[in-house]
């Protein structure tokens, strides 16, 4: 832990409970966030905001306790803030401001001189692919162009750590391409990206990690790969020959394992089990019921899968524990 | 429009300090006023109105030296002009950043409440000291300039009363104005608003003036005029009470300033 709280992108949060009245935001919340890009993910009123509002300090817990690369967000945010860049989801542009002007403003305004934040600010926009719209007025610009504004004026000023509310909201697949590599570009410098989004393909494309949240709490987290490929050890095996010595392994099989589904197409068969062992069984009992064994491999299930699988696992311990 | 082939280069200049940057918000906010043709207009009108003409007039009047009576005068004529330019370069000042949610850009930086409504004071002042201080301190030096006199001293005297006063003007109508700026996302709304709760309150005081002469202590032109009196020496109204207009004069600029703090600080947390 102490080597995570040296790193000067290290978000770690201990117990954090929020409340509003009544309503627990956060309930004892406790998460590490490494470096990357990182998606949280959550249903809407899961705490996902708030937990952004806490790192900020704009929340005080009623308990808990959250350190940004060591420092404490509410007695020091403005060390915080300073090595944070925040695009909100929502419109928050400023449109009486061409872009050029806005992020050079909020480049000042995030402590640079007016002399580093004009030349910073053309290279965050050329960064982002603003050309010359830069010139004209924030009000006319299409809601791409203002996502890719709210891009440059959350790294103007070169944040260690990034926050990212649905950065790809009402964009074009085209621009949500570019918008994703953007992200990945600057991931590139050792920076922590916290993503914010509920289009889970693009948190598969571009993130390291996830954390997915419910209620206020912390219900799963990890590698996006050991996430994605499941605990139940899904697998597929496809095998090829005579119909009835398919069927005797797939017998076999269904003696032997939990099978989740045979399907026989174009003389081969898929099986799709459950299996935490090696494949060694695989090719032995191929060979007794003479069956040619054409692929063996993890079945991958998508991030919606392990979104939606982990939500109804909550939902359904919350009910059994009622 | 496609992905520049630039790629994504750190940033490692030296930080400033919160001073520098609520004048850079100040000072953004002074220019965007600069640019808008309609206030300037109506600034360069009343400038005119209410201080070229009577500092033409009061130069070419002999005059010994720079008095308290003439400088307390003018400060107490351009209350209308204030009060209008005031809801004029106050009303976007919060209502702006609340109907485009840009707030959210603001507190996510290291931007405190108190930075954040210093930075809007600041540039709302800046803008409003064009008619209100500057004028003023220009009047003052003219007829100290042409007075006929050689007692320098009491009109040295009553130009620092001046600045005094001056910078009174320009503030004393702001806390109102933004205050009114952060009840609404129109600017409209606001500008309306603003001038109309000091036409409100002036009639309620007009009105109730005749039960207890102290009712006009809820007009603030009316305040501030009792101030100007006070600070220039010339004494206050004997059947006003001297601690209620203090009171008053105080309130008038306490009150909204910690109902519009407490207003913002909730807006930064979103609440």
């Amino acid at each position: 832990m102490a080597e995570s709280e040296d790193n000067s992108n290290t978000i770690v949060s201990k117990g954090i409970t929020v409340s509003y009245g009544p309503i627990l935001a956060l309930d004892n919340f406790s998460v590490e966030v490494p470096s990357g890009i990182v998606g949280l993910l959550g249903p809407n009123g899961a705490g996902k905001s708030t937990f952004i509002k806490a790192i900020l300090g704009l929340l005080t817990p009623d308990k808990g306790q959250i350190k940004i690369a060591g420092h404490n967000p509410f007695t020091e945010s403005a060390i915080v803030r300073d090595m944070v860049g925040y695009m909100p989801e929502h419109d928050c542009l400023i449109d009486n401001f061409t872009a050029i002007d806005l992020v050079s403003y909020l480049g000042q305004i995030s402590g640079m001189k007016k002399r580093d934040a004009m030349p910073r600010s053309h290279e965050m926009l050329d960064f982002v692919g603003i050309g010359e719209e830069r010139y004209r007025l924030i009000s006319s610009y299409s809601t791409g162009m203002k996502q890719r504004v709210k891009l440059a004026q959350a790294i103007v000023h070169d944040p260690n750590i990034l926050f990212l509310d649905e950065p790809t909201n009402g964009m074009d697949p085209h621009g949500r391409e570019d918008m994703l590599a953007l992200i990945k570009k600057i991931s590139d410098s050792d920076k922590t990206i916290l993503v914010s989004t509920h289009i889970l393909d693009d948190i598969e494309k571009v993130s390291d990690h996830a954390m997915i949240i419910s209620n206020g709490r912390l219900i799963t987290q990890g590698n996006l790969d050991e996430l994605l490929e499941g605990k139940e050890n899904l697998k597929i095996v496809k095998i090829r020959g005579p119909e009835p010595a398919m069927k005797d392994f797939a017998k076999v099989l269904e003696d032997s394992y939990e099978v989740r589904s045979v399907i026989l197409e174009s003389g081969q068969t898929t099986i799709q089990f459950i299996n935490t062992d090696g494949g060694n069984d695989l090719f032995k009992l191929s060979r007794e019921k003479n069956v040619q064994l054409r692929a063996y491999y993890p079945e991958r299930a998508t991030l919606e899968d392990v979104f939606i699988g982990t939500l109804e696992q909550q939902n359904g311990g919350a009910e059994n524990g009622n | 429009m496609g992905i520049d082939p630039i790629r994504y280069k750190p940033w490692s200049g030296e930080r400033t300090g919160t001073l520098d940057r609520v004048f850079i918000i100040a000072k953004t906010f002074f220019l965007q006023k600069l640019k808008s043709k309609w206030i300037l207009a109506f600034l360069i009108l009343g400038i005119i109105l209410m201080y070229v003409f009577n500092i033409i007039f009061n130069a070419l009047m002999p005059h010994e030296a720079l008095d308290a009576q003439t400088m307390s005068s003018q400060m107490s004529m351009g209350f209308v002009f204030s009060i209008l330019l005031a809801a004029m370069v106050c009303s976007d000042a919060i209502a702006e950043d609340l109907r485009s949610n840009s707030f959210v850009l603001y507190f996510s930086r290291a931007i405190k409440t108190e930075s954040y409504l210093a930075g809007k004071i600041g540039g709302a002042f800046m803008f409003l000291s064009l008619y209100s201080f500057i004028p003023p301190i220009i009047m003052a030096l003219v007829l100290m300039g042409t007075q006929s006199g050689t007692s320098y001293g009491s009109s040295l005297g009553v130009f620092g009363y001046t600045i005094i006063a001056g910078f009174v003007a320009t503030f004393f109508f702001l806390p109102i104005s933004l205050l009114i700026s952060s009840l609404t996302t129109r600017k409209s709304y606001a500008a309306v608003g603003t001038f109309m709760t000091f036409f409100i309150l002036t009639i309620i005081s007009a009105i109730f003036s005749d039960f207890d002469r102290n009712w006009r202590l809820i007009d603030p032109s009316y305040v501030l005029s009792i101030f100007y009196d006070w600070l220039y020496g010339l004494g206050m109204p004997t059947d006003i009470d001297a601690g209620l207009a203090s009171v008053m004069f105080s309130g008038f600029i306490i009150v909204p300033f910690a109902l519009l703090y407490l207003r913002i600080h909730m807006k930064g947390v979103g609440k």
